[in-house]
């Protein structure tokens, strides 16, 4: 490692706190999420810089790409209430964009946890296992994984049961939004009257684009970084610009057809998973055989359902049209 | 060094010529269009540049694409995105200077 | 050819460190989120860099997610009409950043 090396991760590191602390300590919410996006950016080098491109593929999808999306979004659904006028959302346009300077009990708090969480780290880090821990023995059990990739073999065979349950965090925090917002987004749903030509042209050039890309890095986690969740999150970006330019998406299509789209990921896995039962190998156990096809089905099925998902979470949310006034304490720090 | 290094030794400085051409002029413009203006042309011309050195280091013709893929759609992304904001500052402001980017400085 | 790359890379990082500035400053809206796609921008620059510097090709694909994805804040951004208003507002308070 040259000293080169060294001064841009250096310079890379201070960056991030700096990004961070600005997202923090911003005086409006706005800004916040502008600091925020560029941390996700930054964030995506520095798993880059640590050898892991994985983390990096999905924190350039999620940090920098979605979540920038609907966090803006979010802001604007404030604006947007405030200026119909309506009811109760006044208040909540001018006090939910203005971030609150935290209170001293909670700085507090968070001082404590932060010193915590370093010493719990620097704690791991001396304690880490030589060798490296597991990597010995997953690497050894790769040629039964069914997969190239030792990121996916984890994620998807050895691990299939953490990678379940993520789906399953996922179709909750949906029922989450549905619970608080009702699908009043899907059938709220609109085409407006006019639809920027530009803009129309580039959803029609980019949506297709996207789609054909999150299938490629879906079939990429077979060998290389990629995989279901990236892909997924790729795909869900797709319909998400479809409807910030205007285009009708779950409001097209039949409630059962949304709705299966939403759990489809889970079920596909689970039944997979159980699959295994009756031949008397253990819940979520692929045969080593044809293990590569079935964690391409159970990918392909959890792609579409986390595509969908976050597609959902943003109409939902993007519908819901800033809060509904008093009754929601601005708890946007 | 060889001959295809030394291309993309020069592309790759002409190409960070543009990136600080952009940052300065995001950094010293005096509004909003012309700042704009610096950073979407400049950084992808830059971007360009850079993609365009590097073509002589792949060894693959898939590589190569994928570089140009990057490329092009930073392009077509950036010149819609320019768009967006132009036009969105343009009907906030009503001016075609961005009047209300400078006043809002005072 | 290896400290070639890692000068780029480098090179490109203080170019986004410089141009946080902007974001601090504004005085737009607009401004600050032109300088998070500047990030995005500069930040592929640096992927396909160190692609092809450590190398590791999967870094091309963070930076073609990276391109795919930029242009969504912007719509989202635009479409709202957030952070002008916001901005306004937050002179009227006197609380400018």
């Amino acid at each position: 490692m040259s000293g080169a090396d060294i001064l841009f991760d250096f310079l890379l590191a201070a960056l991030l706190v700096l990004l961070a602390w600005r997202a923090l300590a911003a005086p409006q919410l706005y800004q916040a999420a502008i600091f925020f996006i560029a941390f996700g950016l930054a964030m995506a080098l520095a798993w880059t810089r640590m050898n892991a491109p994985d983390v990096a593929l999905a924190e350039a999808a999620i940090g920098a790409g979605l979540l920038g999306v609907l966090l803006i979004d979010s802001l604007a659904a404030f604006t947007r209430g405030r200026e119909r006028g309506e009811a109760g959302s006044k208040h909540c346009a001018d006090e939910g964009t203005r971030a609150r300077p935290m209170p001293r009990v909670s700085q507090a708090v968070v001082a404590a946890a932060g010193v915590v969480f370093a010493a719990v780290w620097v704690t791991a880090i001396l304690r880490m296992p030589e060798g490296g821990g597991l990597t010995a023995i997953a690497g050894a059990a790769m040629p039964e994984s069914g997969v190239a990739h030792p990121v996916t073999a984890v994620l998807l065979n050895f691990r299939g049961y953490d990678t379940w349950l993520e789906v399953g965090v996922l179709l909750l925090a949906m029922l989450g939004i549905f619970c608080a917002v009702g699908k009043t987004g899907f059938e709220r749903e609109q085409r407006p009257a006019h639809i920027d030509p530009l803009i129309n042209w580039l959803v029609r050039f980019l949506v297709p684009l996207m789609v054909l890309v999150s299938g490629y890095i879906l079939w990429l986690g077979k060998t290389a970084p990629g995989g279901a969740f990236q892909s997924g999150v790729i795909l869900g970006a797709a319909g998400i610009l479809l409807r910030i330019a205007g285009f009708r998406t779950f409001g097209r299509l039949p409630v059962w057809a949304w709705k299966t789209g939403l759990v489809f990921g889970f079920a596909v896995f689970l039944a997979v998973g159980a699959a295994a039962l009756p031949a008397g190998r253990s819940f979520l156990e692929y045969p080593a055989e044809t293990a590569g096809a079935w964690i391409l089905i159970v990918e392909t099925a959890c792609a579409l359902s986390i595509g969908f998902t976050l597609l959902a979470f943003f109409v939902c949310l993007n519908a819901a049209g800033g809060c509904d006034g008093p009754r929601q304490p601005n708890r946007t720090n | 060094m060889s001959p295809a290094d030394w291309a993309t030794f020069a592309l790759g400085a002409i190409g960070a010529f543009f990136f600080l051409g952009g940052t300065l002029g995001l950094l010293r413009f005096p509004d909003l269009f012309s700042r704009l203006h610096a950073l979407t042309k400049a950084d992808n011309l830059g971007l360009g540049f850079i993609v365009a050195g590097l073509l002589f280091q792949t060894g693959s013709v898939a590589v190569g694409l994928k570089l140009i893929l990057i490329w092009g759609l930073a392009l077509f992304a950036s010149s819609t995105a320019c768009y967006a904001i132009g036009r969105h500052a343009l009907t906030r402001s009503g001016t075609a200077t961005g009047e209300e980017a400078e006043n809002e400085r005072s | 050819m290896g400290i070639f790359y890692i000068v780029m890379t480098l090179f490109l990082l203080a170019n986004m460190a410089a141009a946080m500035a902007r974001v601090f400053r504004g005085p737009t809206a607009a401004d600050r989120l032109m300088t998070a796609q500047l990030f995005g921008t500069t930040g592929v620059g640096i992927l396909v860099l160190l692609a092809e510097a450590v190398p590791q090709p999967a870094l091309r694909d963070v930076a073609l997610v990276f391109t795919l994805l930029a242009v969504l804040v912007v719509l989202a951004f635009t479409r709202g009409h957030t952070g002008q208003a916001e901005e306004a507002r937050s002179r009227g308070n006197g609380g400018d950043a």
